[in-house]
């Protein structure tokens, strides 16, 4: 397994996966930093941090969410896409190494590097409240909620794309998924916070609200479901394992 | 009898109701360069991908080094190295940086990698992009690739495809080798008889999937051997009186066809005629090529 995930590393040498993984979260910060700088007087409440950390929280939790899930697209598909350009499927899997391991190593390779992205994320969203003097009511936990229950419960959106990404070689197939599942996770948020109870009865049948729905905050009030974080993992196990048994039985040409 | 390295048995392969590959029995024997000979879309690809694992068999067994592909798929493919077709890479990275990906996987020595750059005379590309390289770069690259875990049977197909004749001529060279300096059994495909005849000791033909023949090179020469072609004023006459005499003769037109002819036979039986009071006008050695025999056996169809 190991060698399969060195292999897969220095093939990423010189491409922009690495550098999505910064930018995505960057992006994400930046644009944020720049809000709280252009209108300071109009967002922020002196002395009430509880409710500026909050309405911190909303902003970035905002961002995120349509670029973890149109992040995911892009970096599974060029990863997969590092396989497909020049045809090397027939080359690696003429290699003595199991299609389990192949596979696995790019799935390990996404949610580790978006583990970097999540991680980013919430740092930056420390910055941001530290640099504009955010000093009480530092609120540690919901901050990392907010980063890693949406990364987690994004899962079962990784192993589709990653499944569809690897056995279909156009990738306007899964960037087009990707851009549709951004929409969706989108409609999850307007409906909030009346509409959470509508949605329980059809979200979980959509993995592409999961994020949305595992950490959301509205009207600087964080609702956390954890639900939807294992709801996030369970498909995600299962369609590894489907794709994996796909991508097994694959006849390379 | 050598031992034998790559063995099927009644391999098919259909797409869709058409078959592929038709009840192929391939015997690859130790040591030898195999040549695997047959027109574009003969199932030669077809046949290589599945004796790589890339495709399975509609029916019929594979077996290599004396094991099941079906069962023992990695521990053939330790010692297997291959190149499939058109070449394989990855763009974005240096030459070297494809081979460190395979060596890798293949967990060989990052060494190993400097010594197949210079067998296949890449050491001055190591540090360029591949997607700079040109085709005959490509498919060197590919050749040291699959040179790269030592391997004991090499499967090539279309090796020289789009190489420039100093490109062909080279890796003619180096798949000549193999056997005799590194013990590798290898298996070449092509479409072009000329190449095969160049480095092969055994060859397969196939045609619409079908093998048509398989021996050494040798075996397929004999068939080539020289018939000696005669015009007399009076054939019918002459070739009795030659079969009195103990030749085997038939009669092609005016013409008196004699196989299995030296010079000291050939000179006796125009001596012998000319005593006997025919006239001999002419007398030549007629030598069919191989590609003649290789068009009778895939058919003037065929394309070459």
């Amino acid at each position: 397994m190991k060698s399969a995930l060195m292999s897969d590393w220095i093939k990423m040498r010189k491409t922009w996966i690495k550098v999505l993984v910064i930018l995505g979260p960057f992006g994400v910060i930046t644009l944020n930093a720049l809000r709280y700088l252009q209108s300071y007087d109009a967002i922020v409440k002196p002395g009430d941090d509880a409710f500026n950390w909050a309405l911190l929280i909303q902003n970035i939790s905002h961002l995120l969410m349509p670029s973890l899930i149109l992040g995911i697209a892009l970096l599974t598909s060029l990863l997969a896409g590092l396989e497909h350009q020049g045809q090397a499927w027939k080359q690696l899997l003429a290699l003595p190494v199991s299609r389990v391991q192949i596979y696995m190593s790019k799935f390990i390779w996404v949610t580790g590097l978006l583990a970097i992205s999540a991680t980013l994320c919430a740092v930056g969203t420390f910055g941001i409240g530290f640099a504009f003097g955010f000093t009480t009511h530092i609120p540690w936990v919901q901050v990392l909620q907010e980063c890693y229950y949406p990364y987690f419960a994004a899962f079962g959106i990784i192993a589709i794309q990653l499944c569809l990404s690897l056995l279909i070689a156009n990738q306007s197939f899964a960037i087009t998924l990707g851009v549709l599942g951004m929409i969706v996770s989108g409609l999850t948020n307007a409906l909030a916070p009346d509409g959470f109870n509508h949605a329980e009865t059809w979200a979980r049948w959509i993995p592409w609200t999961y994020p949305s729905l595992s950490a959301i905050t509205h009207g600087t009030v964080q609702h956390i479901h954890f639900i939807y974080v294992i709801y996030g993992l369970v498909v995600g196990a299962a369609m590894v394992v489907l794709g994996m048994a796909l991508f097994v039985r694959k006849e390379v040409h | 009898m050598s031992e034998i390295i790559i063995e099927t048995s009644n391999l098919t392969r259909k797409y869709g109701t058409k078959l592929s590959v038709n009840q192929l029995n391939l015997r690859v024997p130790k040591g030898s360069i195999y040549g695997f000979l047959g027109p574009n879309g003969a199932g030669k690809t077809t046949t290589i991908r599945m004796l790589l694992g890339l495709i399975r068999p509609t029916s019929g067994q594979i077996r290599i080094f004396n094991q099941e592909i079906a069962k023992h798929r990695i521990n053939i493919l330790r010692r297997t190295g291959s190149l499939v077709e058109s070449p394989s890479y990855y763009g974005h990275l240096t030459g070297y940086d494809n081979l460190h990906v395979v060596a890798k996987l293949l967990k060989v020595p990052v060494k190993r990698i400097d010594e197949v750059l210079e067998i296949v005379r890449l050491t001055p590309a190591a540090k360029q992009t591949v997607k700079g390289y040109s085709l005959g770069m490509k498919q060197r690259l590919g050749i040291a690739t699959a040179l790269l875990g030592n391997p004991d049977l090499l499967i090539l197909d279309e090796p020289t495809n789009g190489l420039d004749p100093a490109g062909i001529h080279e890796i003619r060279a180096l798949i000549k080798d193999m056997p005799t300096q590194h013990g590798i059994t290898v298996v070449v495909s092509s479409h072009l008889l000329s190449e095969i005849d160049q480095m092969a000791t055994h060859v397969g033909i196939i045609d619409h999937g079908q093998l048509l023949f398989q021996d050494s090179i040798g075996k397929l020469r004999e068939q080539s051997a020289p018939l000696l072609v005669i015009k007399v004023d009076k054939p019918d006459e002459a070739q009795q009186w030659l079969q009195a005499n103990g030749y085997q003769v038939i009669i092609d037109g005016d013409l008196l066809q004699l196989s299995n002819i030296d010079v000291e036979t050939t000179k006796s039986i125009n001596k012998q005629l000319f005593q006997a009071g025919f006239s001999v006008y002419h007398i030549k050695e007629h030598r069919r090529s191989l590609e003649d025999i290789f068009l009778d056996y895939v058919g003037k169809e065929g394309s070459l």
